[in-house]
Order: C-alpha cells, then sequence, then structure tokens
C-alpha cells in the first residue's frame, strides 16, 4: 500500500504546479486524490521487468530539410498580449529585484 | 423531404450537384437550427454566422460560374472548441484561454477549407479534454439532444449534440482517452478515433500529446470516411503524423464481410456492462454472425492495468502541457505580489477543478521520488497493453466492444466522484496508449430511447477496414 497522502503533501504539489488552492479545494483534492493514487498503486503488483514502450506506430527519428519559411509576424503571435504590452512585445511585471 | 439540416454530408453534396439546393439555403438551415436549439442545448461556445453566410454565398457564386469546387464545397461544420482558428477565439472549454484570439489555423481548418467547407462553429468540451459529461467546461454543461436530463458525453459533447440536432452536418472531435467515441456513442452519431499520427495535430491545444488524435464525427458512415479521406496525411508541421498514404476511405467499405473475424474481449465483458447496453451488442454480434462474420473470444490479459496506467500517463503529460497557461502570453491575468504570486493565482482562479486535480497529480506522478513508480511504471504497463492489442489481431481482424459501459447519465450522478467517473472509461481509455483506431458506431436504443454504440477496434492504420464493418452493419 502506497503512504498516505496528506494536505502538506498536495500543498507542496501545488506550489511546485503553480496553482493556488483554496483550503477548501486543498481539503477535498487530498482525499479526492488519495483515492486515485490508491486505485492506480495496483500497477506496483505487476511485473514489467524488461518491458520497454517505444511509439505507438514505430515512426522514430524524423528528419527533414531546414528550409526557410514563412512564419507568424511578430505583431500577430503577440496579438494575445496583455493589454499593457506594446505592439510586439509582451510585457511582464519586474522578476528580478533591482 | 428532409430539411436541409437533417441531410448527410454525402445527400447535401448530391443536392448541392444538381442544383437543387445552394450552399446558402443550407447554411441557412443549420445556423436556424441552431438558433432554435441552443437555449436548450448549449453545444456552441462561438457561432461563426457572418463568415458562414458570405462563404457560402461565394461557394454559390463560384458554382454559378462553373468553377471547380472542393470535395466538401459548401458543407457546414463545426470544431471542438480545442482547435486553433485564425481570428477566432479558442478556448479549449477552460476561463483560462477566455478571449484567446489564435492568430494561426490548425492544418485540418486549412484542409477542410482548402475543400470548401464552411466553419459555422466551435463547440463547447470537457475543458482541456478533461472529462467524460462535458460537465467540466466553463461555459456551461451541454444537454443530450435526445434526452436533455442526461449528458451528451465528452469530452467532444458540444461536437457530439450539434452533429445530432443538425447544427452542421460534421465536426472535427479530438479523442485523447474516448472523447470522439463516448460522445458519439451517447449522441447515436458515428465517431473516429484514428490511428496515432493519421491526422496531424498542429494547432490542436494539447492535452496528452502522445495520446491525442484528431477524427472526424458524422451522421453515418460513409460520411465519417469521406471527411477522413480529407483530413488525414503527413503534415510537415506534426512530426508524429504518419507518412503512409492516405487512400479514399469511401471505396472499399461496400466489400464484403465473409469469412472475416471478429474477437470478442473476455475481460470487457466482465466490467459492469449495463444489461441493455450488453443486449444491444449481443444482437450486433448476431448480426455480423449474418454478414458471414466469424466470432472469437480473445483475450488482453492486462486490461485491468489499462485505466490506472492511461491515467498516469495522461496526467503527467497534460500537467506539462498546460505549464504554458501562464496568462502572459494569452488569456487572463491575475494580480499578485510578484511572478510566482500572479502565475499562481492567474492557473487558480481560472483553472476548473478537474485542471487543478489532474494537473496536481501530474505533476506528482512525474516528481523526484515518484516518477519510476508511477510514470514510468505506466510507461512499461503501456507496452505490455500495445503487445497484447496486437497479438489479439494476429488471430481476428477487429475487436467488437460496447464504447462506454452504461447508458447516458444524469447531470451530477458521477461528477461528485472523478475516480468513479474515470472508470466508466474503461473500454476508451485502453486505446490511446496503444494507438490503434477505434470507430463508435450506433448499434440500437435503450427502451427508453437513448443511443447505444458499440465500439470496433483495429490494428494500427486498419482504418479501410474498420469502415468496411461499420458500413455493411448499417445496411444490413
Amino acid at each position: 500500500m502506497a503512504k498516505q497522502i496528506t494536505t502538506e503533501d498536495i500543498k507542496r504539489i501545488a506550489r511546485l504546479a503553480n496553482i493556488n488552492l483554496s483550503p477548501e479545494e486543498l481539503e477535498t483534492f487530498t482525499a479526492q486524490i488519495g483515492d486515485i493514487l490508491a486505485y492506480v498503486d495496483k500497477l506496483s503488483q505487476l511485473d514489467t521487468k524488461g518491458a520497454v514502450f517505444k511509439s505507438q506506430t514505430d515512426l522514430s527519428n524524423i528528419f527533414r530539410e531546414d528550409i526557410v519559411e514563412e512564419s507568424l509576424s511578430s505583431d500577430k503571435a503577440t496579438q494575445n498580449r496583455p493589454k499593457s504590452s506594446k505592439k510586439g512585445y509582451i510585457a511582464i511585471k519586474s522578476v528580478l529585484n533591482k | 423531404m428532409k430539411r436541409p439540416f437533417e441531410l448527410t454530408v454525402k445527400e447535401a453534396l448530391e443536392l448541392m450537384e444538381k442544383g437543387e439546393l445552394t450552399a446558402k439555403e443550407l447554411v441557412t438551415s443549420c445556423l436556424n437550427r441552431v438558433r432554435d436549439m441552443e437555449p436548450e442545448i448549449n453545444a456552441f461556445i462561438t457561432i461563426c454566422e457572418d463568415s458562414a453566410l458570405r462563404k457560402a454565398s461565394q461557394i454559390d457564386e463560384a458554382r454559378k460560374k462553373g468553377e471547380i469546387l472542393g470535395r466538401l464545397a459548401g458543407i457546414p461544420y463545426t470544431v471542438k472548441d480545442v482547435y486553433n482558428t485564425e481570428g477566432i477565439q479558442t478556448t479549449a472549454g477552460s476561463k483560462i484561454l477566455e478571449g484567446y484570439i489564435s492568430p494561426y489555423n490548425a492544418t485540418i481548418i486549412e484542409k477542410l477549407d482548402g475543400q470548401d467547407a464552411i466553419l459555422i462553429g466551435k463547440t463547447n468540451c470537457d475543458a482541456f479534454g478533461f472529462g467524460s459529461s462535458t460537465e467540466n467546461s466553463a461555459y456551461g454543461v451541454t444537454r443530450n439532444p435526445h434526452d436533455t436530463e442526461r449528458v451528451p458525453g465528452g469530452s467532444s459533447g458540444g461536437s457530439g449534440a450539434a452533429v445530432s440536432y443538425g447544427g452542421g452536418l460534421f465536426s472535427i472531435g479530438e479523442d485523447t482517452g474516448g472523447s470522439i467515441r463516448c460522445p458519439a456513442s451517447f449522441c447515436g452519431i458515428v465517431g473516429l478515433k484514428p490511428t496515432y499520427g493519421r491526422v496531424s495535430r498542429f494547432g490542436a491545444i494539447a492535452y496528452a500529446s502522445s495520446y491525442d488524435s484528431v477524427g472526424p464525427m458524422t451522421k453515418d458512415v460513409y460520411d465519417n470516411a469521406l471527411i477522413l479521406s480529407v483530413i488525414a496525411g503527413k503534415d510537415s508541421k506534426d512530426a508524429t503524423s504518419s507518412p503512409l498514404p492516405v487512400p479514399d476511405y469511401t471505396l472499399e467499405m461496400e466489400n464484403t464481410l465473409k469469412g472475416k473475424r471478429i474477437g470478442i474481449v473476455k475481460e470487457y465483458m466482465n466490467q459492469g456492462v449495463d444489461t441493455q447496453v450488453k443486449q444491444a451488442i449481443d444482437q450486433a454480434i448476431e448480426k455480423f454472425k449474418g454478414l458471414g462474420c466469424e466470432i472469437a473470444e480473445v483475450s488482453l490479459p492486462y486490461t485491468e492495468y489499462a485505466i490506472a496506467a492511461y491515467y498516469l500517463i495522461g496526467i503527467s503529460e497534460a500537467s506539462s502541457n498546460l505549464a504554458r497557461m501562464d496568462g502572459i502570453r494569452f488569456g487572463p491575468i491575475s494580480e499578485g505580489s510578484d511572478w510566482q504570486e500572479r502565475y499562481m493565482n492567474t492557473r487558480g482562479e481560472n483553472f476548473g477543478a478537474e485542471e487543478k486535480r489532474r494537473i496536481i497529480l501530474g505533476t506528482y506522478a512525474l516528481s523526484e521520488g515518484y516518477a519510476d513508480k508511477y510514470y514510468h511504471k505506466a510507461q512499461q504497463v503501456r507496452a505490455l497493453l500495445k503487445a497484447d492489442m496486437v497479438k489479439a489481431f494476429e488471430n481476428v481482424d477487429i475487436l467488437l466492444t460496447p464504447t462506454m459501459p452504461i447508458l447516458p447519465f444524469k447531470f451530477g450522478e458521477n461528477s461528485s466522484d472523478p475516480l468513479k467517473m474515470w472508470l466508466l472509461d474503461a473500454f476508451t481509455v485502453t486505446i490511446n496508449p496503444v494507438g490503434v483506431p477505434a470507430l463508435s458506431v450506433p448499434c440500437g436504443k435503450s427502451e427508453s430511447g437513448l443511443p447505444i454504440g458499440m465500439q470496433l477496434i483495429g490494428n494500427h492504420f486498419s482504418e479501410e477496414l474498420l469502415y468496411q464493418f461499420a458500413r455493411n452493419f448499417e445496411k444490413a
């Protein structure tokens, strides 16, 4: 049996996943995720020695010529930017403190 | 006489060819139908009325002048709202992409556009494809046109409902673990999850990149084969798309089934299948016997582990794919004192419960100390599942199962227990890790008139064979 997952575990993982959870969500998710992990634990009973998954349809190493083609303009590529950003740029809050 | 929105693609093309129907009449008929049905059904997130009518007039004009038109000229269709459509909002059913206007078209949109099909709208779905009921959409639930107290299935539930009521003559769904087949079954239409790589994924918002399959949802088998013939093929923008040539899938479907072998999966029929579903499947088996098929029992011993392996890999890939939903380049952004707080608030406020649950689980399954136990173990099980399935096809041509073990259920019936909801996908999720194609075809109705679907599973790239079985069945 896997060890029981705690609210502290979920809090830590949610921070890794950059998702803010409300106290209610934290509680519900801890119980639900606990159930799911108990269910998927059945895989540990299975002997999978030597089994290696390669690909679905045996395609491998797809190469193509490196030819320059027309691509999206910077205007278009950034058209969903926050309203505060200048055309062609994406402005964010400062990451490094001065 | 059928009203235009009731026509199949084939019927509509023939009428337009003969000059008895115009593209404008057909598109108008579908848009009117949408207007009538939407207050109750809610299959659409976006309706593209103006552009659709404009394009219809252009096609009618071109036809009048005798210009050469595409293979789907004037046919109105919808796409699940996970496909990028230039200049049109694409939400993936989530609030985190609200207002996102695609700067480019998905490859399938380019292909359908190239054959003069007309996009009339984008359909509702469980956010990012996370669900089997369309109850996980930020844009409200979609109701099943056969019984509005029940779910249409999911995650492509809006596509299923729209095709079923005539809001467009076909739709393009997306199937990561049954998301085309489940709503096809619950809404009484035909839905194909093609072989992995048969149709380009370029421009589809990713759920689990090694499962995601793009496929048609249609009123009948012929239409399905016709649409696949148009959208399949190698795409330089999707390295996983297959270079195998694309046949015209409509050509071989009438061939006889005499001597073909159908496998019934022993393990599947034990898994809590509803008696009415079982009855419909038994009748389908008898019908296939009548068409000259032999029936054999097949064993897939690793079936019991399929759901667990499917979800572990699926949520791991999803947690990684959805990391890009950060509010910086697109979508709404929340306040916060530093970058991480903003990031966490944006995702906390705009992802729904199922999205958060899957991302957190996936992050856990990939995290240090757990990746071997969960993600890598599941990939090994995947190898066993694939070997199981490929071996089964040494003795039979296709496998036949129910698409869903139960009838369309009522809203809220399964949504409080996510694990219970996941287990409903037992027959559909097994297919995606293996990458084979599977087709859901209507095979009867319950006593109260709810649709029942059967699933035909073939070996890799055997879509032609699946259509042959399905078409013979449909005609018989």
